[in-house]
């Protein structure tokens, strides 16, 4: 008995020491992700801090970590009467806005097909499509913007929104969603007599809304940040996007850092709002599109 | 649903028995007879499939074949504001790799890769084995979610936040070391140290994209293992090594080889903190091709360009997936 009671007591020992050292573990682990947390956020932080404060601030020595008067909204004053802001909001919004819309439809009527539809050369005409997002952007950059400027589309906006009217990844993200739909589903209402637009508008789409959502989410965030394209194709400050346009600020004048900040979180404040908003669905998205771009 | 009449099977079959000996070309040009007018029922779902693809087709084709042939084409001829000059065959691509400028962005791209693909796998990775869900760290969504964030604000912002933190004289980076009493460093300034510079902010702009992606495998791999692994008293370390690592690695190959071609094509990043400065140290390939094309309008050298970064992102891709890739059963 006592054997058995001094060896359970080492045991215990044993177990608690255990426990002990995991703790530690643990500890450390949570540590050290907070302070990646700290370098993560601090980028971000750093910017709201900057442009809340005033250009002489930025210039102190020793430098001071937060602004003085933390409602000093001066520079953002300055930045919506002294540029178009809005204008550049605005481009951007109608930019994204168009390009999600159509992206949306055709690349969820091309998934319906390619997931739905008999027809001759299916599999092979959807690798070959596939096939092409091997292909980086940066290639046919030259050649496309030669076709666009010869087209007459320079600053307009079908010549900003350029190739995100529609979307490779869209097309095999929304088959992928639209195979998952019964077969049955699709056969009783081509039984009942619809059509196959209506079957795609009344049956297909209703189930496939998850589908929809991640293709949205990853079209909102590539069309609102484009850059090189833009860049090449919206030389007028008028026609320029929220992205391209901050850009002016590096280039035409001296500026300082305040505005600057304040001009950078304006253009970036939209995607974060929805990142926080749909969490899930962005990060699901981002990597889809990530692993087939 | 139309109805179907005997009549129609049986004029079908007899036209598929006259098709099937006719040979090949008049069966293809019966299939497209019978989908544009439509005669049976699967003709006709064939039709609606084509026009519901046919966006697609016309993009693809828009988009990805003319430019690409145009690139082409480009690259062989001389460029005058009238357009297409007289052609000169691979004189473009002699002259790019003989040309000091272009060679030293190709450098520029290759040593910035590979600063950046490591330095985002090894971070991502350390941020994926924290964060999933048999770690059981507290507010580990939160954290995931911080960290990924990055990946959403565009590049160009990125830069800027950034190069007002590298800023020499007034920037947070120098501001802190001269308080730790460090000396101060050039960082976007120095031409040794604007691509490690410029690295850090890939790194934290993309770090979020691997950590997912890693998450994803790590969680996949039974519980099973580890377990059997600690009764056999196999260290953490060693669990790592014989475990996760070789059960991680279709993920790692991924993240690598994606990684690498998102740095190769880099744009942004230079063009915004440093404008492929100081003295060219941080011009990449990109930066090359849009100096080239749209500062100086020379076409065919930009196309020229362009087809040697494809040439050199399939290349390393193919390479790659030879060299990582591993099979692994247990």
């Amino acid at each position: 008995m006592a054997v058995i009671e001094k060896q359970s007591s080492r045991l215990n020992s044993l177990w608690s020491n255990y426990r002990l050292a995991e703790q530690i573990r643990r500890t450390l682990i949570f540590l050290a992700a907070t302070l990646g947390f700290v370098v993560m956020i601090w980028p971000i932080a750093w910017t709201i801090l900057t442009s809340l404060k005033h250009p002489q601030e930025v210039h102190r020595f020793p430098m001071t970590w937060l602004p003085d008067n933390w409602l000093y909204f001066e520079n953002y004053r300055i930045l919506f009467t002294e540029y178009p802001i809005w204008r550049w909001l605005l481009n951007s919004i109608i930019v994204t806005s168009l390009s999600l819309a159509s992206t949306l439809f055709f690349c969820s009527l091309a998934g319906y097909a390619f997931a739905k539809l008999r027809f001759w050369g299916k599999e092979l005409l959807f690798v070959s499509v596939i096939a092409l997002l091997m292909m980086p952007p940066e290639i046919t950059l030259v050649p496309l913007y030669l076709m666009f400027n010869w087209a007459g589309l320079v600053n307009t906006y079908p010549g900003i929104i350029g190739s995100n009217w529609l979307s490779v990844v869209g097309v095999f993200i929304m088959r992928q969603f639209m195979e998952s739909i019964p077969n049955d589903y699709v056969d009783a209402a081509r039984i009942d007599g619809a059509s196959e637009f209506q079957i795609y508008l009344r049956v297909a789409l209703p189930l496939t809304i998850p589908g929809f959502v991640t293709l949205a989410v990853i079209k909102t965030i590539l069309a609102w940040n484009d850059f090189l394209w833009p860049l090449v194709v919206a030389t007028k400050q008028e026609m320029m996007t929220m992205t391209v346009a901050l850009q002016v600020f590096n280039t035409s004048f001296y500026i300082e850092y305040t505005l600057i900040t304040a001009g950078a979180l304006i253009s970036m404040l939209p995607l974060i709002t929805m990142f926080l908003i749909l969490q899930r669905w962005v990060m699901q998205g981002m990597v889809m599109a990530g692993l087939k771009g | 649903m139309e109805r179907v009449t005997v009549e129609q099977i049986e004029s079908s079959s007899a036209r598929q028995l006259a098709a099937k000996k006719s040979g090949r070309f008049s069966r293809i040009w019966d299939y497209i007879s019978g989908v544009i007018t439509g005669r049976t029922v699967a003709h006709r779902q064939a039709r609606t499939a084509y026009l519901f693809t046919l966006p697609v087709f016309i993009y693809v084709i828009i988009i990805f074949f003319i430019p690409a042939g145009y690139t082409i084409v480009l690259s062989m001829y001389t460029w005058s504001l009238d357009g297409l000059g007289r052609f000169i065959g691979l004189e473009s691509y002699s002259e790019l790799l003989n040309a000091p400028l272009f060679l030293k962005s190709l450098r520029n791209t290759l040593v910035f890769t590979l600063m950046s693909v490591p330095g985002t796998v090894f971070f991502g990775l350390l941020a994926a084995l924290a964060f999933q869900s048999r770690a059981r760290l507290r507010f580990r969504g939160f954290f995931k979610v911080t960290y990924f964030m990055p990946l959403v604000v565009s590049l160009v912002a990125v830069a800027f936040v950034w190069k007002w933190m590298f800023n020499p004289s007034i920037g947070l980076l120098n501001n802190i070391l001269r308080m730790l009493s460090l000396p101060e460093q050039g960082w976007l300034n120095d031409t040794t140290q604007v691509l490690p510079s410029l690295a850090i902010m890939y790194v934290w702009a993309r770090l979020g994209f691997a950590m997912v992606i890693f998450i994803a495998g790590l969680e996949s791999i039974p519980s099973d293992y580890y377990d059997a692994a600690a009764i056999d008293g196999a260290s953490r370390w060693q669990q790592f090594w014989r475990i996760t690592f070789p059960l991680l690695n279709p993920q790692l190959v991924l993240v690598v080889i994606l990684e690498m071609i998102t740095s190769l094509r880099t744009f942004e990043l230079p063009y915004m903190a440093a404008n492929g400065g100081p003295a060219h140290a941080s011009r990449t390939v990109v930066l090359h091709i849009y100096d080239s094309a749209f500062q100086y309008f020379q076409m065919g050298s930009a196309a020229a360009a362009a087809i040697i970064l494809f040439a050199l992102i399939l290349g390393l891709t193919l390479v790659q997936r030879r060299l990582l890739s591993r099979q692994i059963e247990y």
